[in-house]
């Protein structure tokens, strides 16, 4: 019942804040919450526009901050920006209408996203049979909107996280993603050698800066980085990439960081062998970035990101873990996440045992 | 403590009923992905409690070289002083990687013990984890 009558005041809340917003009436067909999201309430909303350039329903979903959030992840004021930055330079994803703050809880920020029509459940991604001509289509889909994404930089962007960014940066992106580990490591409740013996890895193998192979001596290159660029996070119909979504780990950082948490074993679901999200090769995906930016990339630096990845990944689900045994969030899902975390500290290991590709 | 029905016959019918009975029941998807993390979490403690004694034993036959001061208790050392040293010394191992900066060598060394270690339990927790190097 005590969730019913809070959903009833949301919908009047919700009718309240849109219809000061487009500046004529709306009014809330429908309304759910949708489960999942450790870092967002979720809701899917029909709405009924009266406005002239909106008129008739829509389907929307409503994002709003939750309780508790995750390490590194932006808040949904900041993640509004990015969006809205993302859709501007072409990036194929839903767009972010009305940010509002207070409207599902008191101190949440939240926005409405245009719903999008897809397949994100990684599984049926990599191998439902309808999805099998879109999978062909996804190296290039995929290196098409990352190079969208990485076209946003500080300089084009200057102030695009001003409001805020939940990830260090100091313009050294090998140095500010080795703090953020040792920052999750050292947060871990348990010692965790795999995962040290990954970090001391990293620092004594950072690939060597670009300034050493580009004549121009430009340093390392910071553009956006989506953050959780993989398989799952990206809606698939049966033509191909129909958006991009859950930018909450957005940051400044190295492009090559997105390519190889696309590659991160944990996103091929099953499908090993492929390792561009479970998909295609990862000589395919690195040959359509190429194409699409123009830029080549460079192996060991995808290597060096991807036991990053695993590492990063590996920490998280421990915290994951964490979350239920601190009495915050009793979600089986929880525990699960966390007891799998000798997967990605094995991976990291082989990884580091196997050299780069 | 009763030892007949024991742990690990409880442990494997609580993962039966959740699997085979409680699951199908289930016509919430969301519910029965539930049952099934559920069946899984009780069969793999069920698995660790039947292979702990060997693997424990295993894990600090393996960490042992690596750490020369510590003395071997051989065979009269019981299941908990093992499970207890091998937390000690992966504790000292996590702190020596995380402030001593080993040299290329010995972290090949360690890496190859853990690598070990970590393949063990995965054996055990996921039998359908690849662990082969060249899996791409």
């Amino acid at each position: 019942m005590a969730a019913s009558a809070s959903l009833d005041d949301l919908r009047a809340r919700v009718e309240a804040h849109l219809s000061k917003a487009t500046e004529s009436s709306v009014t809330v067909a429908s309304i759910e919450k949708l489960a999942g999201g450790a870092c967002q309430d979720n809701y899917v909303l029909v709405l009924r526009f009266a406005a002239r350039d909106l008129a008739g329903e829509r389907k929307l979903v409503l994002r709003s901050d939750a309780n508790t959030s995750l390490p590194g992840s932006l808040d949904r004021a900041q993640e509004y920006a990015v969006i809205r930055a993302a859709v501007a330079a072409g990036v194929r994803t839903p767009e972010a209408r009305w940010p509002a703050l207070d409207l599902v809880r008191p101190g949440a920020h939240a926005y409405f996203l245009d719903w999008v029509d897809g397949e994100a459940i990684g599984r049926r991604v990599v191998a439902g049979p309808k999805l099998a001509a879109a999978r062909e289509r996804l190296p290039v889909e995929c290196a098409r909107e990352l190079a969208r994404i990485h076209a946003i930089t500080p300089a084009t962007h200057r102030t695009l996280f001003d409001g805020g960014s939940a990830q260090p940066w100091s313009g050294d992106p090998f140095a500010d993603s080795f703090a953020f580990a040792r920052r999750m490591l050292d947060a871990l409740q348990e010692p965790r050698p795999a995962l040290e013996l990954a970090l001391h890895w990293l620092r004594a193998n950072v690939p060597s800066p670009r300034s050493e192979r580009a004549p121009d001596g430009a340093s390392s290159e910071t553009t956006l980085v989506h953050g959780d660029f993989r398989t799952g996070n990206f809606m698939v119909t049966p033509n191909g990439l129909s958006a991009v979504l859950d930018w909450e780990f957005a940051h400044w950082g190295a492009p090559a960081e997105d390519l190889a948490w696309m590659c991160v074993r944990d996103w091929r679901f099953g499908q090993l062998r492929l390792a561009a999200g479970g998909f295609a090769p990862r000589e395919v995906l690195y040959k359509e970035y190429e194409r699409a930016t123009g830029k080549p990339v460079d192996p060991r630096e995808v290597h060096f990101w991807e036991v990053m990845g695993n590492v990063r990944w590996a920490a998280a689900s421990l915290h994951q873990g964490e979350r239920y045994m601190s009495g915050g969030d009793a979600d089986i899902e929880l525990v699960a996440v966390a007891r799998r975390a000798i997967e990605m500290e094995y991976e990291a290991l082989r990884l580091i045992e196997r050299g780069a590709r | 403590m009763q030892e007949r029905p024991n742990k690990l016959v409880l442990l494997t019918a609580i993962a039966r009923f959740l699997m085979e009975e409680a699951r199908p029941a289930l016509s919430d998807p969301r519910l029965a992905f539930r049952a099934l993390i559920a069946a899984n979490l009780a069969s793999v403690v069920a698995s660790e409690l039947a292979s702990a004694p060997e693997s424990v034993a295993r894990d600090l036959a393996r960490l042992r070289p690596l750490f020369p001061d510590v003395a071997d208790g051989g065979a009269a050392e019981s299941f908990e002083t093992r499970r207890a040293l091998v937390a000690e010394l992966n504790a000292r191992l996590a702190r020596h990687l995380r402030d001593e900066a080993p040299s290329v060598d010995e972290t090949a060394r360690i890496a190859a013990v853990l690598r070990e270690s970590l393949r063990e339990k995965l054996a055990v927790d996921n039998p359908r984890f690849d662990t082969s190097l060249e899996i791409e």
